[in-house]
């Protein structure tokens, strides 16, 4: 594993972002998370992480929303972008990819599939 | 009297001839199609009502001489009215001349919105209650995983056995809430099938492959009989692959270790004959059709973790979307054949 990686968790529910942050941590990534979907780009231009998991009901800003932006910026839109949702439908699932994620998973996952997800990007 | 009747009707009735010209409509008809009965006497059906398998419905009748076999969702058509998209239920029944030749059709129309709209609430419902769930469970099942590692410290021997169970009713508590979701999908219609022409050796080998550790580490043996010219036959593959994983899924969780469990196809006339039999438990007959119903299992203390007894029922439901029929013979002791057809394509 990528020792140092940083990553961004966007995410509002607090024991996801406790098990997914421990999970990253665990295989040694740098992980900083923040809640609202409005503060997500400037977070990015400012940290610069090497991937962003993005949660898309967010508060504030649909994630679909805040992954356009993100795709929209010249600093930012290199960052591999994996969207976490609980939503199951295949329309959820090209909607995040039109609006630019590079990947896809849908909750829950286990450890291992969220490393390997990650590892196809770092 | 049987005119006024007719007339009267709720239901909005269409008379058509053999090339589907409108011989008559009654009141509720021409209300509903926003049309005069002598205007549109002798204008073909498919001018008034935009529904193309209206039209295919009408064709088969004449050709056979009898009523289609229909699916609830090809029962079902749209038409727009005030502007508002309505749903009605057709249903169409040849009348005959006295040496038996069909003469007209009757095709009766019944608004079935407000049964639409309430079927698409309780859809909404299970997306989102199958959503709630899983988003919990996200956290327990990546706290489990990562407790199991040791890498959140030493473990005891029991402590590892909690979490494995644990583990295992996640998985279960997962396949009820997708289960709920996937049969209000099929008893409202609200999911499309997507029909193609599919090969039966691609779908039972697609179903088996997820399988065949699972027999292994039960020390059951997986048999497969299939004849060499099976023909494609049209269906919705992943929905097949669907039901032959649980049948087999089942057959795996009620054989005993040694079991074994053979699957096979056949074609028998314009049916293919899928059949999942098993070395297991078996089932008493006061059950064969009940466990085909919603959330019925079959209780006793060594039947091992299942889900919720919705397995079957969405097998039927994806069997009878299909045109085909399901079911079981077996004997106490002796083991279960589950069996399903499924129309060979129309090439
Ligand atoms: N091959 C079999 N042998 C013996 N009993 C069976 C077999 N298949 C099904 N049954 C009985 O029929 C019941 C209903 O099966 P069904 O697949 O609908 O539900 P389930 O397997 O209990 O749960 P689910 O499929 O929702 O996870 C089962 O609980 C079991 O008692
Ligand atoms: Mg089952």
């Amino acid at each position: 594993m990528p020792i140092g990686k940083k990553i961004l968790l966007v995410e509002d529910e607090k024991n996801i972002i406790l098990g997914v942050k421990t999970c990253l941590e665990i295989a040694a990534f740098k992980v900083i998370v923040v809640e609202d979907g409005k503060k997500v780009l400037d977070t990015a231009v400012s940290e610069k992480p090497d991937l962003i998991l993005l949660d898309l009901m967010l508060p504030g800003l649909h994630g679909n929303e805040v992954c356009q932006q993100l795709k929209a910026h010249a600093e930012t839109k290199h960052i591999p972008v994996i969207v976490l949702t609980a939503r199951t439908e295949q329309k959820d699932r090209d909607e995040a990819m039109a609006a630019g994620a590079d990947s896809f998973m849908t909750k829950p996952f286990r450890p291992e599939e969220l490393w390997q997800e990650i590892k196809r990007f770092l | 009297m049987y005119k006024k009747i007719y007339t009267q009707l709720a239901e909005a009735v269409v008379v058509t001839d053999r090339e589907h010209r409108i011989v008559s409509l009654n009141r509720k008809a021409q209300e509903l199609l926003n049309v005069n009965a002598e205007e549109v006497a002798g204008k073909r059906i498919g001018e008034l009502v935009d529904a193309p398998q209206l039209k295919n419905l009408l064709d088969d009748t004449v050709f056979f001489g009898r009523t289609p076999k229909l699916t609830y969702e090809n029962s079902i058509i749209t038409l727009q009215r005030k502007g508002r998209k309505r749903y009605h239920k057709i249903s169409v029944t040849p009348i005959f001349t006295a040496k038996g030749e069909v003469e007209s059709v009757v095709t009766s129309m019944v608004d079935v919105t407000i049964l639409k709209e309430i079927e698409q609430m309780k859809t909404d419902f299970f997306t989102t209650a199958s959503h709630e769930f899983r988003t919990p469970l996200t956290s327990i099942i990546m706290g489990v995983a990562m407790m199991k590692t040791g890498q959140l410290g030493e473990l005891t021997e029991r402590g590892r056995e909690i979490l494995d169970a644990i583990e295992e009713d996640c998985g279960r508590l997962l396949r009820i809430a997708d289960n709920l979701l996937e049969l209000s999908r099929m008893e409202t219609g609200s999911i499309a099938m997507e029909m193609e022409e599919s090969s039966v050796y691609r779908m039972i080998k697609a179903a088996l492959g997820t399988l065949k550790l699972q027999a292994e580490k039960r020390k059951i043996a997986l048999y497969t009989k299939l004849p060499p010219d099976l023909p494609l036959i049209r269906s919705d593959i992943n929905k097949i692959i669907w039901v032959i994983t649980n049948l087999v899924g089942n057959a795996l969780r009620y054989t005993g270790e040694g079991g074994s469990i053979t699957i096979k196809a056949m074609r028998k006339g314009t049916m293919i004959y899928f059949s999942v039999q098993d070395t297991g438990k078996g089932i008493a007959p006061e059950y064969h059709e009940k466990i085909f119903q919603k959330f019925i299992q079959i209780k006793n203390g060594d039947s091992p973790g299942g889900g919720a007894g919705l397995g079957l029922t969405i097998c039927k439901e994806i069997v009878e979307a299909h045109g085909g029929e399901i079911w079981v013979k077996s004997e106490l002791g002796k083991g279960s054949t589950f069996t399903f057809t499924i129309p060979v394509g129309h090439s």
